[in-house]
């Protein structure tokens, strides 16, 4: 049996590959190895936003409850997302709902460790937050790209 | 609507601008606003079209527009799916059994299937550009062996607007493909995916020295599929797009579809990323 170390798995993980091994040994020490059955909910909105996520593998459905409609998916995240900003910011709670389409693993890393942490060191607080600050960027233009409404009916495609 | 009277259309020495004419004999209802047409000859058939390749179709009284081939059947009929957007088009997607509808072509440059024959292939389809696209999956599927890896990756603004539903599922059940459809907007009962093509790129395991890519979709969605692709170090001139211009001849002679020194009807309209980038960041183009 191969045994990987937290470290080695957050290596492996797109969104931390690019960062130096010494901040990866740090945020390795405040990570842990969660999983969820298929319709597990993984953040609840309004509540508490202890940290987030890192998807291994498996699919998470990321919307908002609507009243006698249930969970409205508005954003699907794969292996190599992450999931969740509301850590960052007060009054840290999260602003979505995320909801395991299928089996998922995933890293959570747990903002009580993190945040003091970054606070001390802001060189490394920085780099964490501009990659933050990427993830979001893809995450408006994905959105802005599905308000273009590319597919909609005024528009002619192809031969 | 109104259809061509069968005498209409000279066979003998006819001219590539002269439209042969054909009957519905199938029409499939697709989704909503998309419908598939499977034309017979009345006379003599036009060459057969290979994939990517278009027709120009006409209805009588309405106008003449080009529609992309969606299957190539091999006894001279013609299958195209075409979809609602007004104008011709919504007077072919009206058109029933026995109809009569005019037909030009093949025309254009279609998809390069037998230069993908021993490489990975990515497919990626948005909206009605699978109609394109589908012809390939049929040629990828008959010849499975000559391909390396292959992913359809179908983006649809939402699940009933999926084109080619029920073969997608027998295609993802089959596992000969790794087929993945993405919605921009979910609705009850909807398990797959929420959001851009590009998101379901991101899990797809890609080894740029051996993948080719067709694409084809609204513009801007292929500029971001061609953007990811390249960013995975896929080279440029492995990557095909279907462009989409105002095709009204077809034979390079009206301009309309010119785009910088090609023309999409006839150097089109599957061209390579490497050719097309820089032209389609012209806004004026």
């Amino acid at each position: 049996m191969v045994v990987t170390t937290m470290a080695e798995e957050l290596a492996a993980h797109r969104f931390f590959r690019l960062i130096p091994a010494e901040l990866r040994e740090r945020l390795a020490g405040c990570a842990k190895n969660v999983h969820f059955a298929p319709g597990e909910r993984i953040c609840v909105e309004g509540t508490h936003a202890s940290g987030f996520f890192a998807v291994r593998s498996g699919r998470v459905n990321v919307g908002i409850y609507v009243p006698h409609q249930g969970l409205q998916v508005l954003e699907t995240r794969h292996a190599g997302d992450v999931i969740g900003f509301s850590w960052l910011f007060p009054p840290y709670r999260w602003q979505i709902d995320a909801v395991a389409g299928e089996q998922v693993r995933a890293i959570e890393l747990h903002a009580d460790c993190l945040l003091p942490y970054l606070e001390e060191h802001p060189a490394d607080g920085y780099l964490l937050v501009r990659m933050f600050a990427q993830e979001m960027e893809e995450t408006i233009q994905s959105t802005r790209l599905r308000l273009l409404d590319v597919y909609g009916r005024d528009r002619v495609h192809h031969p | 609507m109104s259809t061509i009277p069968e005498s209409v259309g000279p066979v003998a020495g006819r001219g590539s601008m002269t439209p042969v004419p054909h009957r519905v004999v199938d029409v499939v209802h697709e989704t909503r606003e998309t419908v598939t047409l499977t034309l017979e000859p009345l006379s003599d058939p036009i060459a057969a079209p290979t994939a990517g390749q278009f027709s120009m179709l006409w209805a009588w009284g309405a106008g003449e527009v080009p529609i992309s081939v969606s299957e190539l059947a091999d006894d001279g009929r013609l299958v195209h799916t075409i979809r609602d957007v007004a104008g011709v088009t919504k007077t072919l997607c009206a058109a029933r059994r026995g109809d009569v509808l005019g037909v030009r072509g093949p025309y254009g440059r279609g998809w390069g299937i037998d230069a993908a024959r021993g490489h990975d292939l990515v497919i990626v389809a948005g909206g009605i550009g699978l109609a394109p696209l589908r012809p390939v999956v049929h040629a990828v599927l008959s010849d499975r062996q000559a391909f390396g890896h292959v992913s359809l990756v179908v983006g649809a603004r939402t699940e009933q607007e999926l084109l080619f539903r029920a073969e997608l599922d027998g295609w993802w059940h089959a596992h000969e493909i790794d087929v993945r459809t993405i919605v921009d907007r979910s609705s009850p009962g909807w398990s797959g995916s929420v959001g851009v093509v590009t998101g379901e790129l991101v899990g797809l395991t890609i080894d740029p020295a051996s993948t080719r890519a067709m694409v084809c979709g609204p513009e801007v969605m292929m500029r971001v599929v061609a953007q990811h692709l390249t960013d995975r170090a896929v080279p440029a001139s492995a990557i095909e797009v279907s462009v989409e211009r105002n095709m009204q001849c077809a034979v390079k002679t009206c301009g309309h579809c010119q785009l910088g020194p090609f023309f999409a009807c006839t150097d089109g309209p599957v061209l390579t990323w490497d050719v097309v980038e820089s032209l389609l960041t012209v806004r004026e183009l």
